[in-house]
């Protein structure tokens, strides 16, 4: 179980580590910020002075060590569109409003989307199983973007039941949740009910019943524990879905987080910002897996003795 | 067990028919079986794959797949009452605690992500009111019952741990956890190693020994039969084709088809070019003829085989009255039904 662990967290190490160099690339990718701070008036001699203030005449692996250097540090430099704001600051200041919409989405979904799948498996080719894929099969049908729209014009603008836009209590979080979440139930459901499927077909199974154990047990108990497995190993991939969703569900519900962050902040090049938010999602993203990770040893002994 | 000692009836299984729903049409898997066990005894059911084996056993404790598994007729009497009619949680109490069974193939027969002590544990809280600490001493004393080397630290093991052979112990150690008086093993050994087998086989005797046990043993392996079981029970095609004694199945097998399975037994006392085999193919279930269902591959099949299935005949099983097969030829007293 430690040597797993441990295994486990030096790969998240690499993974950091080439995430930087990724994004240290990308951002040089797009354009100088110089361009974009300068005012349209500005002689050469002018920016000329700002590349050299900034580093960006120096060879491009020492630029990058001085970034990492830095970023150890937790110094990813200054906002440029944001005077005097440091660019992780900014990031930490918006990290809570998105983790809560991501984390409630995932909450909300996750207990949607378990049951129904576990019950769609144990109640295959019934109406109940059939009503659980038209539910799946439209939430992996409809963009989110396009999906948030139609949530805030029906039961926003129309109906007038939860609020269009903004940060606030519960009310707000409700239609970005959704818009948000509703591909990934339809996934984990799916994902789940397969897994019951083959699980619930199991000789362990069998010999679960010719023990006189009650069906309930054995499906949420016996079944569900190894059906999980499949739908657990996901969660991973859904932390990435729903930090990615949260650039364009925060848009379009104007939730003040770090996804509309990374929108204005490229709009302004402000690259120290963009690194950030890219940083930020990539370890919310490896600590997530690495959550995951340890989750699955609990779930499956198989894995611990790896 | 000698035949002398057995006991009273203990359950008695009457016309039991169980239909199955396939993409290929409607499948009679158990069509009208019918035999009985008595308390020590051990009744053995050979035949080959897809000839209803398995199926009889899972409808005894109805856990025949659901929803393509239909009982549609017949009884089965567990001490007089019967199952066929208990609600789901009386059928529930009678699970484990009165019929258990093994199944074929340790490696899958073992809930992956449970300790061994728990599964264990599971099967005894399930029917006796034992209190929680006490449970997983109980799971020690059932994994030494079944001869399984240091328990104590078995039980905190995990399947996967495990050999095959233990494994199966365990599974041996869960069905008689709460001491049944019926234990259906379905091919237990198939998936072991021949010497691993023989200790298995074994232990069941030796626990059979101990509580009085009434086994079912479901083989194909004529082997086995010999050294387990009191009473044969031969099916074919979703039938039982020949039901006695397992020494007068062996001396005066009374169907062809038992003939001829007793014929591709290799034997270490002879020496054979080829060893024989049953020509044509096991019957496809779902287009069964009227008559007999061996007929297209039996060497005395005659025109009335083909129309009509032949009734339940004695056998000629040196004066045992319990020595019964179906086949037409039985009313001819001239056959002399030898070897193939």
């Amino acid at each position: 179980m430690q040597r797993y662990l441990i295994r486990r967290a030096g790969q998240s190490l690499l993974a950091l580590l080439a995430i930087s160099v990724i994004t240290f690339g990308l951002s040089h990718l797009s354009g100088s910020p110089v361009d974009a701070m300068l005012p349209d008036d500005a002689g050469p001699e002018e920016a000329e002075r700002l590349t050299r203030e900034w580093g960006l005449d120096r060879p491009i692996h020492v630029q990058y060590l001085t970034f990492l250097g830095n970023a150890l540090r937790g110094d990813l430099g200054d906002s440029l569109k944001w005077r005097g704001s440091t660019a992780l600051g900014i990031v930490a200041e918006r990290l809570p409003a998105t983790l809560q919409l991501g984390g409630f989405a995932v909450l909300v979904s996750t207990i949607i989307a378990i049951p129904i799948g576990v019950l769609a498996g144990v109640y295959r080719d019934t109406a109940f199983d059939a009503a659980g894929k038209l539910v799946a099969l439209l939430g992996q049908a409809m963009p989110n973007f396009w999906l948030g729209i139609v949530l805030i014009w029906i039961f926003a603008v129309k109906l007038g039941w939860f609020p269009t836009s903004g940060r606030g209590g519960f009310s707000h979080m409700v239609l970005p949740a959704i818009a948000m979440g509703w591909f990934q139930v339809a996934a984990l459901m799916r994902l789940t009910r397969s897994a019951m499927l083959e699980v619930l077909d199991s000789e362990y199974i069998k010999l679960a019943r010719i023990k006189g154990v009650p069906e309930w047990r054995v499906i949420w108990v016996h079944a569900l524990r190894n059906a999980a497995i499949a739908p657990l190993t996901y969660f991973g991939v859904i932390a990435g879905v729903i930090l990615t969703g949260s650039v364009v569900i925060e848009t379009v519900f104007a939730w003040p987080g770090t996804g509309q962050l990374a929108i204005d902040a490229i709009r302004g090049r402000d690259y120290p910002v963009i690194q950030a938010v890219v940083l930020t999602f990539a370890v919310v993203f490896i600590l997530s897996n690495l959550i995951v990770d340890t989750l699955y040893a609990y779930v499956d002994p198989r894995i611990r003795y790896q | 067990m000698t035949g002398a000692s057995l006991g009273d009836v203990i359950l008695e299984v009457e016309h039991l028919e169980t239909h199955l729903d396939t993409k290929m049409g409607l499948v009679k898997a158990v069509d009208g079986v019918s035999f009985s066990l008595r308390r020590g005894e051990t009744l053995g059911i050979v035949g080959e794959s897809g000839s209803g084996k398995s199926m009889t056993a899972l409808s005894i404790l109805r856990l025949a797949p659901r929803p393509a598994a239909r009982i549609v007729g017949g009884r089965v009497l567990l001490d007089g009452k019967d199952l066929l009619r208990h609600g789901a949680e009386e059928m529930r109490r009678v699970r484990g605690r009165f019929i258990s069974m093994v199944l074929q193939d340790p490696q899958t027969s073992l809930n992956p992500v449970y300790t061994i002590g728990g599964q264990i544990a599971e099967a005894i809280a399930m029917h006796r009111d034992v209190p929680r600490p006490e449970l997983l001493s109980r799971a020690v004393a059932a994994l030494r019952r079944v001869r399984v080397a240091a328990p104590e630290q078995r039980v905190r093991d995990h399947p996967h741990q495990l050999s095959g052979g233990m494994k199966q112990r365990v599974v041996g150690a869960i069905a008689s956890s709460c001491e049944p008086r019926v234990l259906i093993a379905d091919e237990p050994t198939t998936a072991l190693d021949a010497t691993i087998q023989a200790q298995y086989l074994r232990l069941l005797k030796d626990i059979q020994r101990e509580s009085g046990l009434s086994i079912i043993f479901i083989t194909h392996d004529f082997g086995i039969v010999a050294d387990m079981c009191d009473q044969v029970a031969v099916m074919y095609g979703g039938r039982i084709v020949e039901y006695g004694p397992v020494r007068a199945i062996f001396n005066t097998p009374a169907h062809p088809y038992t003939q001829a399975l007793l014929s591709s037994v290799p034997a270490v006392d002879r020496t054979v070019e080829r060893l024989y085999s049953i020509p044509g193919q096991p019957p496809s279930l779902w287009d069964l003829p009227p008559g007999c269902r061996f007929e297209p591959r039996c060497r005395w099949a005659e025109p009335r085989c083909r129309r009509e299935y032949p009734p339940v005949l004695p056998g000629r099983g040196a004066g045992d009255a319990a020595h019964s097969a179906s086949c037409w030829k039985l009313e001819d007293p001239e056959w002399d039904n030898p070897r193939c």
